[in-house]
């Protein structure tokens, strides 16, 4: 169970293009994996999580990937290997995308920020601590989920769990949900475009194997599309950590709202860190819409986001959290009033 | 059993016994003060090798030096930088991306060389502590370091000097807010980061009145 703190040794493979990179993944099977910016598969290997760990790996981050377009008809779009602090540095994203601009600002660490990348944060593994410390959890090939016994106060969901309780760790994801951004999955087939919700259900079963997102074996992101803010609209985010310095949430909230003078005629508001996805708190969207943005509404409205909530009893408990959650809607809320 | 040190032991003893051959992880030559690369062909070696395992023979630019050394995929550019070269300023604390010690300057961008691909280097320009003779903002950074006494038990030192570098280089008159957020991806397990903050204060002081 324990790594000797070094990278295991891997087959590296650089496509010099994103059709030639899925068809190396199709030829290498199961056993190659995708790396960008590297940061999330690195660690997982030198932790030594077996079936996590590639014998190949297909390096993809020469590939002209790296950019971000942003154009009023359009909206915007960000290449699958555009670092971090790119996103968190744009100009555009800053001017149109307030939520995604603050989001990219409070990944990780600058120097995460410089080499992680645009499509890593949204389809990064799981950081429960049990599995990446490679605890024979049942994910890992044993029988148990060590984050329902054990200590469950910040990896763990606070929304109840389907086959895992490990929450999405993303914090850019969080901000995508909230803007309706639809992501380009290159497949052997070709490309396909879908929501992000549907890249990120929770949690799918591939290859009989439990994953944090959709895609198959053989299939990348190449692109995050996000469409334009929507006239009159204003958004924000915040997320509450442990430290301020780094690290992950420990809740976070990310609101997109209409406005029709001060009434808001739509609402987007999608809580990270919290759930095996980003969760969009429905009956606050719902219950905001029509109202203006006063101490008492926003009182109101993050008593509903947490509506359903369902925080682990066994083990240390996290419903702590759950108050923590109202926090983070009440203060991106106020941001906006 | 610390495999880590079994590796560096054993490499060094080959490079001794094999008198400087050109395999995996050791050091071939340091050019003397040769700033100048051989232009790459690209950044990263191509599909067409043949294994994709195998050793490669890449030069890296540190601290204006040419290093040619032998590496495998999974180097990372702190193993290379410590265990191949010799340069053992750059620290491995935590190893895996989460305390900033590793910290070096990549084209002037900090990246943590644990979780950096030794292979990715090729082409640029890599900075370490040991470069104070060749940054003059890195200078006066340890300068101001030893001034202040910004260090404790040097356990992170090495990676906060690298980062408020990059600070300095890219901010040279950064306001406190933005001291912390740079250095945010750095942690001192004394606790001295009124010591560092007040460190990285001084050298953008020094450096404005240098440079007036």
């Amino acid at each position: 169970m324990s790594s000797n703190n070094e990278v295991p040794k891997f087959g590296l493979l650089v496509p010099s293009t994103t059709e030639q990179a899925v068809s190396l993944l199709t030829q290498y099977g199961g056993q190659a994996k995708i790396m960008s910016g590297g940061t999330d598969l690195l660690y997982t290997m030198k932790n030594g999580v077996k079936y996590k760990t590639p014998e190949y790996v297909v390096d993809i981050s020469g590939l002209p990937l790296n950019y971000i377009n942003y154009d009023a008809t359009d909206g915007l779009r960000i290449g699958a290997t555009t670092p971090i602090a790119s996103i968190a540095s744009d100009p555009n994203i800053a001017q149109y995308y307030p939520v995604l601009n603050q989001a990219a600002n409070t990944v990780a660490a600058p120097q995460l920020r410089n080499q992680g990348t645009a499509a890593g944060d949204v389809i990064q593994d799981t950081w429960c601590w049990y599995l990446r410390n490679n605890y024979p959890c049942w994910q890992n090939g044993g029988n148990v989920c060590f984050g329902v016994l054990g200590d469950n106060r910040y990896y763990q969901s606070i929304f109840g769990g389907r086959l895992t309780y490990a929450v999405n760790p993303g914090d850019t994801p969080v901000a995508y949900f909230a803007l309706n951004a639809d992501v380009a999955v290159q497949g052997p087939g070709g490309t396909t475009n879908m929501p992000i919700s549907q890249l990120l259900p929770g949690e799918a079963i591939v290859d009989g194997k439990v994953k944090e997102n959709s895609l198959q074996h053989n299939e990348m992101v190449t692109e995050i599309h996000v469409p334009p803010p929507p006239a009159n609209s204003k958004s924000s985010w915040y997320k509450v950590r442990a430290r301020q310095s780094f690290d992950f949430a420990l809740a976070s909230a990310a609101v997109v709202l209409t406005f029709n003078g001060s009434t808001i005629s739509h609402a987007s508001l999608v809580l990270g860190g919290v759930d095996v996805a980003p969760h969009r708190a429905t009956a606050a969207e719902s219950y905001l819409v029509g109202q203006s943005l006063t101490p008492s509404t926003i009182q109101e409205a993050a008593v509903k986001a947490v509506e359903g909530a369902a925080p682990l009893t066994t083990g240390t408990g996290n419903s702590f959290r759950v108050f923590l959650t109202q926090g983070a809607v009440t203060k991106a809320l106020t941001l906006l009033s | 059993m610390d495999t880590k040190m079994n590796r560096r032991k054993f490499l060094k003893a080959s490079a001794i016994s094999a008198g400087v051959v050109g395999l995996g992880g050791i050091a071939l030559s340091a050019g003397n003060n040769s700033t100048v690369l051989e232009p790459p062909t690209q950044t990263v070696p191509s599909t067409s090798n043949a294994d994709p395992f195998a050793l490669q023979s890449i030069t890296l630019n540190i601290n204006g030096q040419s290093y040619q050394v032998g590496v495998e995929p999974r180097d990372m550019l702190n193993n290379v930088i410590r265990d191949y070269l010799g340069l053992i300023g750059t620290k491995r604390p935590c190893n895996r991306g989460e305390c900033g010690g590793c910290t070096v300057l990549i084209d002037d961008v900090p990246h943590m060389s644990c979780t950096y691909p030794a292979y990715r280097a090729v082409g640029h320009a890599i900075l370490t502590v040991e470069g104070y003779n060749v940054d003059p903002v890195l200078n006066a950074v340890q300068q101001a370091w030893v001034q202040a006494d910004s260090g404790q038990c040097s356990g992170c030192q090495e990676g906060q000097v690298m980062a408020a570098t990059a600070l300095l280089k890219s901010n040279p008159n950064p306001s406190l807010d933005e001291i912390k957020f740079a250095m945010s991806g750095n942690i001192c397990r004394c606790g001295n980061y009124a010591g560092i903050i007040a460190g990285i204060q001084l050298a953008a002081q020094n450096l404005q009145g240098g440079s007036a």
